[in-house]
């Protein structure tokens, strides 16, 4: 019984995270882009406690948009096939959620006997899991530009089909080849596997094993996850996408699903090539000795922001937020250097620096595509297909080549 | 090759933005002006709300020639003359002086055309927003009351 609640417990749990950290991006990236851009972004959604404005910096916003999708009507255009216009939306959020299945997060452990795993299942072909789940979410995409009945919506759609077809085979020969250099398709296995040294120096992550690798599935996962320069299929100035019917919390989701999808390729990119949660010239038996720096590190971000959050931003609010999660993630490093070895919180502290570490480098990943996405303009409907065609795919075929070339 | 460094080079431009405006704000690069909290000045030529002069004795400067509302072009100016009340020696006044604001175009041709130099529109300010149409609608009682940008200050 109490491993089936604990189960459903993780299932809550990471439902309400990835939904918070969805909506939360959204409002990232805005803020984001106007700082890139040299405006502010939003910052003005305030509730009034106290008699003061409270804005947290702009963090209402998220919930304000929430609150405005939720009155809105929820329009179903003249002449949609209905049953796939509702299922559109679904669709594309239930591929992106499941695609997080096969994803390891930290080590397992084991509380008053159970043990908990954290992720949800482990597959010894998480790689084939991740390859048809990461090409099942575009169907969202494709059936609400079909069922809209708008033929901005069909382009839409029939944009995200081309693009899936030419980027999807650059995926499957990456992943072969990085499969053929860990000589596993099991996620968890891969993993472990980066848990080494290589050549005496390097860390053994797989962007040191398959350097090629990472950078064609980077640009792949760019392609795949509709994010700039690849975002033909929405191309807002031009065709404005497949969503262009869809009103409310219909649109929400899709909106939503996108930005998860993000989290998701970070993920992706994190345990495939930047070593998951491992930490370089660490092995995971020693990790307990790096638990409190990594608390620390994790806790000066917020710390030094906090100061310019007051200073120059002169937002007291979003100060007290930033400045008390830096202290309480401070506070868990001092903590875990307090802490005996071996006991059950000094394990939980250990797994909770683990999930930090794996947050952080997709927090970093996830970084890098917002950076590329204000920096890169869109690249026409051909190009992009002659970069997928002409240029990824021979170079991930050159790649498996040399990956078996080194095997030998 | 080429192109994957200009890539890198727009990146640093990107991210040079994005770091120095996410730590110092306002005292970075960012250059937006949050209206309803922060207001620029407006030059002393903006042209803003008409206002009506008095002359040192308190009368109106108006002397009702019907200038402002035979050039005005969106046709906004409505003026009922009057007699100036014990013999003044001007013998006109304007006993009504309508602005529908909501009309104007704020060409400022009416300010040209007076001669008396009786109308103005170096208020400073916009049109205040209302919900009534009525409001737009100046009397000369409320275009009397209007104060000049150098009053204000």
């Amino acid at each position: 019984m109490i491993p089936v609640l604990i189960e459903i417990l993780k299932v809550a749990l990471f439902l309400a995270v990835a939904l918070t950290a969805g909506a939360i991006l959204s409002w990232v990236e805005r803020r984001m882009s106007g700082f890139i851009q040299d405006r502010l972004g939003p910052n003005r959604a305030n509730i009034v406690l106290f008699g003061r404005n409270i804005t947290l910096g702009g963090l209402l916003h998220p919930v304000a948009d929430g609150l405005k999708m939720l009155f809105k009507e929820d329009f179903i255009p003249e002449g949609a096939n209905r049953l796939l216009f509702v299922l559109a939306p679904f669709l594309a959020m239930f591929f992106v959620l499941m695609g997080f299945a096969s994803l390891p997060v930290a080590e397992s452990i084991n509380i008053a006997g159970y043990d908990i795993r954290f992720h949800f299942f482990d597959f010894n072909v998480g790689m084939l899991f991740l390859f048809a789940v990461s090409s099942l979410s575009i169907f969202g995409a494709i059936l609400g530009g079909y069922s809209s009945n708008n033929k901005w919506a069909l382009l839409g759609g029939v944009r995200a089909a081309a693009q899936l077809i030419s980027y999807e085979t650059v995926i499957g020969l990456v992943l072969l080849s990085v499969a053929l250099a860990f000589n596993t398709l099991s996620v968890t296995e891969i993993l472990q596997k980066q848990d080494s040294v290589l050549f005496g120096f390097l860390p053994g992550w797989g962007i040191f094993v398959q350097p090629l690798s990472f950078v064609l599935l980077f640009i792949a996962l760019l392609a795949e996850g509709k994010r700039a320069p690849f975002d033909i299929p929405e191309g807002e100035s031009e065709i404005i996408g497949y969503f262009v019917e869809y009103s409310g919390l219909k649109f929400a989701m899709f909106f939503l699903s996108e930005f998860i999808e993000v989290v998701f390729i970070g993920a992706v990119v994190t345990l495939l090539f930047l070593g998951g949660y491992h930490i370089p010239y660490l092995s995971s038996e020693n990790y307990f000795l790096a638990t409190p720096y990594v608390f620390f590190v994790a806790g000066i971000l917020p710390l030094f922001l906090s100061y310019f959050a007051l200073r120059y931003h002169k937002s007291a609010s979003f100060f007290v937020i930033l400045f008390f999660s830096g202290v309480a993630l401070v506070f868990f490093g001092v903590v875990s250097f307090i802490l005996p070895q071996g006991s059950v919180f000094s394990d939980i502290l250990v797994r909770a620096s683990q999930i930090l570490v794996f947050c952080m480098k997709t927090g970093i990943v996830v970084f890098i595509l917002f950076m590329i996405r204000w920096t890169l303009p869109r690249y026409r409907f051909d190009q992009l297909l002659r970069i997928g065609w002409e240029r990824l795919v021979p170079l991930s075929i050159l790649n498996i080549l040399l990956t078996g070339l080194f095997l030998l | 090759m080429n192109g994957f460094l200009g890539i890198l080079k727009g990146l640093k431009v990107t991210f040079s933005h994005f770091l120095t405006n996410l730590l110092y704000g306002k005292k970075g690069n960012i250059v937006t002006v949050e209206y309803p909290d922060e207001r620029l000045k407006y030059g002393p030529n903006f042209r803003g709300v008409h206002r009506l002069l008095k002359r040192e004795d308190g009368t109106p400067r108006c002397v009702a020639c019907y200038m402002c509302q035979t050039i005005c072009p969106a046709l906004c100016i409505k003026i009922t003359a009057a007699e100036r009340p014990g013999g003044h020696p001007l013998e006109k006044m304007p006993s009504e002086f309508i602005i529908d604001e909501l009309r104007c175009v704020v060409c400022g041709l009416c300010v040209e055309a007076c001669p008396e130099d009786a109308i103005r529109m170096d208020s400073g300010i916009h049109m205040p927003p209302h919900t009534d149409r009525q409001d737009f609608i100046l009397n000369s009682k409320i275009l009397h009351s209007v104060k000049g940008y150098q009053e204000r200050e």
